[in-house]
């Protein structure tokens, strides 16, 4: 049959274009990471929080702990991945052009991450899952250019500066999940915590010509590495209320740098070890009449507790998120009727973990979502369409405003091992 | 298919394209030009960005004469006359008579030899000399406007009009390579009516001699040598002719004709002409048989700091330098270092020529002066940097900037054993990219720069500008 092919793993015969699509959206993802540009918010400590969820979670204000769809389950809570019962291949990614101003100043940038993928495969199907994959957490990237305006050895001296700071820290998680009962499922995973940052000052000088001055290169790159562990639960014994929660353990951060000066044969190397707080996360679900649902998260990562870095330290604050939101999911009619379309809207609330400018730095988010099935009910596609502010030009000095774009994918294949 | 399922496939496939664009358009699409936005939050910073260090104390001076034995002095395509009060050089010009021993010649002796009445009919004996363009009024180029009132002479006045001529016969004849050297001994008479008036007609001065003493070594078939000195009441400088070697031609000389009697040419009018002489020919040229430039006075480079730095073509003397860099702190980034010399125009003359600066080891030109083959040094430099528009006799630039950032920041980087120094030199044919054409042998150009017992300002001096990182220098102590 013309677009069908037999599936991966020797599974039962699937439509070959949504694979296809897949890896055209996955060329299409990973090309447009390397674009620039963010909220020069990053430019300080560890930079913005972007362990954002998939679409779904967006879509209803970032909630999703306590969430379980026994069919594609999210990632947010990987106690929720216990659920599996095919092999599941989840890509989440999101698009954002963001707009900062203030001073009179103004920049657009675009970006498109991909900033999480994970693999889920049942070892028992709904009972016991091995899951690993791909996750960005903090990102630090922007730019600036300023002019170089001097006088030396009596003659002007004209350039510009162009601070760019580049750098992700993400993990890799392997884990396992577990329904213990049918109404409590649990996770553990191990963290490989992976990352750099990159600090890059170029002065170039324009002026004087023909007598010219070299530019200057400074570069900086902090290698990051730490490891630790995730253990989450989630409870879903009562239709009405379901709970989940998990928490990382702190770490220490190992920061290996090395700092390079353009044109200067030595190098100067150091060692920084960053204790880095735990990380806490709790969300509730209540499902309410008409199909409708409501949930909420909480995150908290006490950054006031980090240590290692003096240079950050008096700027760091506890990073907390504050998600709710509604969400009528999607459901399949009995006997392949069709399915009924979800719907989700929240709002989502976050504190930096630094400051900026001597005063806390806030994200809000409001968000809205769908979502689309696959055929044969092999996974979903998921939509968001987020509006985001962060910071106030009065307390920050600077303020972004975003459209954040949300795609995810959730790709089940019929393998059980 | 059944038609539903077909119509949610293409559905699906439409939404699939649709969320694709637009997660592409939204993400993909270029960012704004990096701005002043967020300027300031970075938390990384350069710490000391272009801070000034001079230094104007010489630690090395040497003075490397060159050799080059393929290319002696009587083998330069320049005579050079003249004096400044430091440098003076007469013309030293040998003839050889006997030529007119061969065959081709018979034809001529009843013209130069004496008839029964002991009279030739030689009417008149001139040397000829072929002033270079360069020293011509205006060097050649079209007189300015008078009506111009912008026009600024970048050189000094003409030194072809103040300059006569005396010519005497030597004991004997020269031999070439015994210069530079004093001047021979000569007679004491002239051969040429004193005193002589320069006559400057289309770049050749003719200068009109007694025919008797010619007559007599025509006769004898003689080997003569005569010196073309400058004539009293001459006031002073220095001017330039053609050699018999001179092959550059070109923008350099104003009179090609002569090519084949270039040098020193003897000019024999004779009256009547021979009958096979085309009817416009009036004379006859005889070359000189060897020509030199005496160079009996010549500066000697500078080797006391203090007392200056010369640069010499022709006579060709290059100088090394270096300053003392213990100021400079370790492991910093050289933005720029420029080797400033200033010009002292009262003691620089010549013509314009390429100026480049090389690094070299210092044991290879220790302090004083060492004779080198120029080819001996090509494996010891390290081309920095070259100009070829800097003026000796500017009037009003005088200071020059030679850029030697790079060498500054190999001595920072420690990337060679041994300290090194600057080679400040003509566009010899060991620079790629710097080669003077014509070759530094050729004009006679001497730059000479105030000493570092000068005013500060016109001292040599090594003006460093360098950043500095603390992790990389080392700490905060250093300057």
């Amino acid at each position: 049959m013309s677009g069908v092919r037999g599936a991966v793993f020797g599974g039962p015969a699937v439509p070959a274009w949504p694979r296809r699509l897949v890896g055209l959206l996955l060329v299409a993802a990973v090309g447009a990471t390397g674009a620039a540009a963010q909220t020069p918010f990053a430019l300080q400590a560890l930079g913005q929080n972007i362990d954002h969820g998939d679409a779904r979670d967006m879509g209803r204000g970032g909630w999703g702990m306590a969430d379980r769809d026994t069919l594609t389950p999210g990632t947010r809570n990987p106690a929720a991945l216990a659920d599996l019962n095919f092999l599941g291949l989840f890509f989440n990614g999101y698009s954002e052009a963001t707009t900062t101003s203030g001073g009179g100043l103004e920049r657009t940038t675009r970006r498109a991450y991909l900033p999480e993928i994970r693999l889920g495969v049942p070892l028992r199907s709904r009972q016991v899952v091995l899951h690993g994959g791909l996750c960005l957490k903090r990102s630090m990237q922007f730019e600036t250019v300023d002019p170089i305006e001097l006088e030396h050895f009596g003659e002007p001296v004209l350039g510009w500066q162009d601070y760019r700071r580049d750098g992700t820290l993400y993990t890799i998680p392997l884990g396992l999940s577990w329904r213990a009962t049918s109404g409590l499922a649990l996770s553990g995973a191990f963290n490989f915590v992976r990352g750099t940052i990159q600090d890059v000052i170029t002065e170039t000088y324009t002026e004087p010509l023909g007598n010219y001055y070299l530019a200057n290169v400074r570069e900086q790159k902090d290698r990051m590495t730490g490891n630790n562990f995730t253990l989450a639960l989630l409870w879903d014994g009562w239709r009405a209320l379901q709970l989940g929660a998990a928490v990382s353990t702190g770490y220490d951060l190992t920061m290996q740098r090395t700092v390079a000066l353009g044109g200067v044969a030595e190098r100067a190397t150091d060692r920084f070890t960053g204790a880095m707080p735990p990380e806490y996360r709790a969300g509730l679900l209540l499902n309410l009449p008409r199909t409708w649902r409501f949930g909420a998260d909480l995150q908290l990562m006490p950054y006031e507790r980090f240590t290692g870095r003096p240079d950050w330290e008096p700027d760091l604050r506890d990073e907390w998120t504050v998600a709710a939101g509604f969400e009528r999911p999607l459901v399949f009619r009995a006997h392949g009727r069709g399915y009924q379309k979800p719907w989700r809207f929240g709002y989502q609330q976050r504190q930096w973990a630094h400051t900026i400018g001597g005063a806390p730095v806030r994200e809000h988010a409001i968000s809205m979502g769908t979502g689309f099935p696959f055929r044969n009910r092999l996974g979903t596609l998921d939509l968001s369409l987020s509006y985001v502010w962060i910071g106030s030009e009065r307390d920050n000095g600077w303020r972004s405003n975003s459209l954040r774009l949300g795609l995810s994918i959730n790709g089940l294949e019929r393998l059980v091992l | 298919m059944p038609g539903h399922w077909r119509r949610r496939a293409l559905y699906t496939v439409v939404l699939w394209l649709a969320a694709l664009a637009a997660f592409a358009a939204w993400g993909g699409c270029t960012s704004e030009d990096p701005n002043p936005v967020g300027a300031g939050l970075g938390q990384t910073a350069i710490d000391t960005v272009l801070r000034a260090l001079t230094r104007d104390q010489m630690s090395h001076l040497g003075v490397l004469d060159i050799v080059e034995p393929t290319a002696p002095l009587d083998g330069t395509e320049v005579l050079y006359l003249g004096s400044t009060g430091r440098d003076a050089s007469s013309i030293l010009v040998n003839y050889d008579f006997s030529v007119f021993d061969h065959p081709d010649s018979a034809y001529l002796l009843p013209y130069l030899l004496p008839d029964a009445e002991g009279q030739t009919k030689i009417a008149e004996v001139n040397i000829l000399l072929y002033l270079l363009s360069w020293y011509e009024p205006y060097r050649g180029s079209t007189p300015p406007d008078p009506e111009d009132t912008d026009y600024t002479p970048l050189v000094k006045e003409w030194l072809g009009a103040r300059k006569y001529y005396d010519i005497h016969a030597l004991f004997a004849p020269f031999d070439s390579l015994a210069y530079p050297g004093p001047e021979p001994a000569f007679e004491a008479s002239p051969l040429n009516p004193r005193p002589t008036e320069p006559a400057v007609n289309a770049g050749t001065i003719r200068v009109n001699c007694i025919k008797t003493r010619f007559e007599t070594w025509i006769a004898n078939r003689a080997h003569v040598g005569l010196i073309i000195r400058e004539g009293w009441a001459s006031e002073p400088g220095l001017l330039g002719f053609a050699s018999k070697e001179m092959r550059h031609g070109g923008s350099t000389l104003p009179v090609l004709s002569a090519a084949t009697t270039l040098g020193a040419a003897l000019e024999l009018r004779l009256e009547p002409q021979p009958p096979s002489w085309p009817s416009s020919r009036r004379s006859l040229l005889i070359g000189p048989a060897a020509d030199v430039s005496t160079w009996h006075e010549l500066e000697d480079p500078c080797t006391d700091p203090g007392e200056g730095i010369m640069l010499r073509t022709h006579v060709r003397s290059y100088p090394v330098v270096q300053f003392d860099l213990s100021g400079l702190p370790a492991n910093v980034r050289i933005n720029r270092a420029n080797l400033v010399v200033v010009n002292d125009t009262s003691r620089s003359l010549g013509h314009r020529n390429v100026i480049t600066c090389s690094e070299i080891r210092l044991d290879f030109a220790p302090p004083g002066r060492t004779t080198v083959n120029l080819a001996d040094i090509e494996p010891e430099i390290y081309l920095l940097f070259g100009n070829g528009t800097w003026e000796p006799e500017h009037l009003t630039e005088h200071e020059l900037s030679l850029n030697v950032t790079e060498s500054v920041q190999r001595y920072v980087n420690s990337a060679y054993a041994g300290t090194r120094g600057f080679l400040l030199a003509a566009g010899e044919s060991i620079f790629p990219g710097w080669r003077s054409d014509p070759k530094p042998d050729f004009w006679f150009t001497k730059w000479v720069f105030h000493g570092a017992l000068a005013e500060p300002e016109l001292r040599p001096r090594l003006e460093i500008s360098y950043t500095r990182l603390d992790e990389v220098t080392g700490g905060k102590d250093q300057p």
